[in-house]
């Protein structure tokens, strides 16, 4: 009996212990052991993504719909020493290739004209918004069951939007690397605004592992104009003109732009998942435009003529 | 899971034209989300949907009505007078209602964004205007459809069209998205200078990474005329 006691003893001190001789190492460890008991599955999941993409390397096929328009692409995508490189190119419709690396990426088009474009969140992944979508306050993930893709078992998971201002997304991520291989976007009524999907893809782990940078995303500059619940001003250019100024919830995005016009009217347009919306008063024109509702479009547009009125 | 019967497709066909009430509709969702099958053809159905909605409106030839009747009154074997007129009547009744659904003017819609009430200009005069803005691009209005949902309309419908321009007001705008979808048919050829510069902000900014790159892909490319000033580097701050 006394030797089951000193066993006993012997098993409480050991990890006392080493406790004390690495108090903050036991500390966040234990920090880290309580936060994974509290943690939303889903959560888990979605902050698989960034680093599924930064150790894999992958090629397949995508394809995307939008509305009645279906377009198809092959997708490379290669990590070296950290740096992601993306290379798409159009399988239907007219031949087009867009490369992606590091902080710039240009399309065959630009590249005539010799131009390119900055990638102001130059460390983001090309899923990174989805990675960090569960601590997006507009948005509830939660885990939606399994799924097949590309020949690949994997998780649902729905990152449902919290108000109407907003739509919703649904993502099967690869249960071997977390990858999303589907991604869905859904109206406020369940509809698919937009969708897209690999139909082959062969991933192959990147030569070197690194851990994702964790970012809060693009800065949030002054919003000139009224805000839109959940919706920050990221960035802002002026051609010719016209001002545009790009806002984000961190999953959706709205244009509006600001130009003069002569004109005086008031339209509603829709090209596949994006919807726009016109007004001009003779002296300004207001165009906002996005993948969201109409009614998030007119709140841009009230928000907007609030300030003009001002 | 059981096989689909045509109750189902009713409820489905019903689901995509947002004809449910709320209890019913989140019923079939849930329905939705634990039967593949039913998913698989709401999919379907949804695509099929898409498809015929982009397809171009059409209006009924202005002389449609005289055509029915003058079928009418062709000599036939089979009706005897009576049933001719109901039949002629009947005819007449569909017409003048699908006119009167094409042609009702945009202010019956129902009333909406009420906390929007903020003072605004006063509401511009219907009138065709410049379809040109300043700024070289085409007007959307060149594009845009109307309260009545129709686009590009031959012969007197066409002023009504213009009635669009009846006020620069967001709150007068409709909020009922399925409404909204219905009535109003896709349009947007110019708008695609606007989703070209939305989508390469997108790429740069947003992080909506491999869905913008490929919709950067997908639209046509600008128009080569666009001004120097214009095409350069982004400029985002």
């Amino acid at each position: 009996m006394t030797k089951w006691r000193a066993i006993g003893l012997l098993l409480l001190l050991t990890p006392l212990s080493q406790a004390h001789a690495e108090p903050k190492d036991w500390l966040d460890s234990g920090k880290d052991w309580v936060q994974q008991l509290w943690r939303n599955d889903a959560q888990q999941w979605l902050e698989r993504i960034d680093t599924a993409v930064l150790n894999h390397n992958y090629k397949g096929v995508i394809v995307l719909a939008r509305g009645a328009a279906v377009e198809s692409f092959t997708v490379n995508h290669q990590m070296n020493n950290g740096v992601e490189t993306l290379r798409l190119k159009t399988l239907s419709g007219e031949p087009r290739e867009l490369v992606k690396q590091g902080g710039k990426f240009q399309t065959d088009a630009q590249a005539r004209k010799g131009r390119f474009s900055t990638i102001s969140a130059a460390e983001q992944t090309i899923f990174s918004q989805f990675s960090h979508a569960a601590d997006n306050k507009w948005y509830k993930a939660s885990l939606a069951g399994k799924g097949r893709v590309a020949g690949r078992s994997t998780q649902v998971v729905d990152i449902k939007a919290e108000d109407k201002l907003r739509y919703s997304h649904r993502l099967w991520l690869d249960e071997e690397t977390g990858l999303p291989l589907r991604v869905l976007t859904l109206d406020e009524r369940g509809g698919i605004v937009e969708q897209v999907v690999f139909t082959q893809i062969a991933v192959s782990p990147a030569p070197q592992q690194s851990k994702p940078k964790r970012n809060a995303g693009p800065k949030t500059l002054d919003n000139p104009y009224k805000d839109v619940k959940g919706f920050k001003l990221i960035a802002q250019e002026n051609r010719g003109g016209s001002r545009h100024y790009l806002y984000s919830d961190g999953l959706s995005s709205v244009s509006l732009y600001v130009e003069p016009s002569s004109a005086r009217e008031k339209a509603q347009m829709k090209r596949d998942a994006v919807n726009g919306l016109v007004l001009a008063d003779g002296k300004t024109r207001y165009v906002a435009l996005g993948k969201v509702p109409f009614g998030t479009l007119e709140r841009f547009l009230a928000a907007a003529g609030g300030a003009l009125a001002d | 899971m059981k096989p689909i019967n045509d109750n189902d497709l009713e409820q489905l066909s019903a689901y995509i034209d947002g004809e449910l009430s709320d209890s019913e509709r989140r019923f079939f969702q849930k329905r939705l989300a634990n039967d593949e099958a039913l998913r698989a053809c709401c999919e379907r159905a949804w695509i099929a949907s898409s498809v015929l909605k982009s397809q171009p409106f059409q209006l009924m030839p202005a002389d449609s009505a005289e055509r029915i009747c003058a079928q009418c009154d062709a000599p036939s074997v089979r009706f005897r007078q009576p049933l001719r007129l109901v039949a002629s009547f009947g005819a007449l009744a569909l017409v003048a209602a699908l006119g009167y659904q094409l042609l009702l003017p945009s202010d019956t819609a129902p009333p909406t964004l009420a906390q929007q009430s903020e003072a605004r200009p006063a509401a511009v005069a219907a009138e065709p205007g410049p379809r040109v803005a300043k700024t070289g691009k085409p007007a959307a209005a060149a594009v845009s459809v109307t309260g009545s949902g129709i686009r590009e309309s031959a012969g007197p419908v066409q002023d009504t069209d213009l009635r669009v321009a009846d006020g620069n007001d967001p709150s007068q705008f409709e909020l009922n998205e399925s409404t909204r979808a219905k009535s109003w048919p896709k349009s947007g050829q110019d708008m695609g200078d606007y989703v070209v510069r939305h989508n390469e902000m997108i790429g740069a900014n947003a992080n909506s990474g491999l869905v913008s790159y490929a919709q950067i892909l997908a639209e046509p490319e600008q128009d080569p005329s666009t001004p120097a000033g214009q095409d350069k580097e982004l400029d985002t701050q």
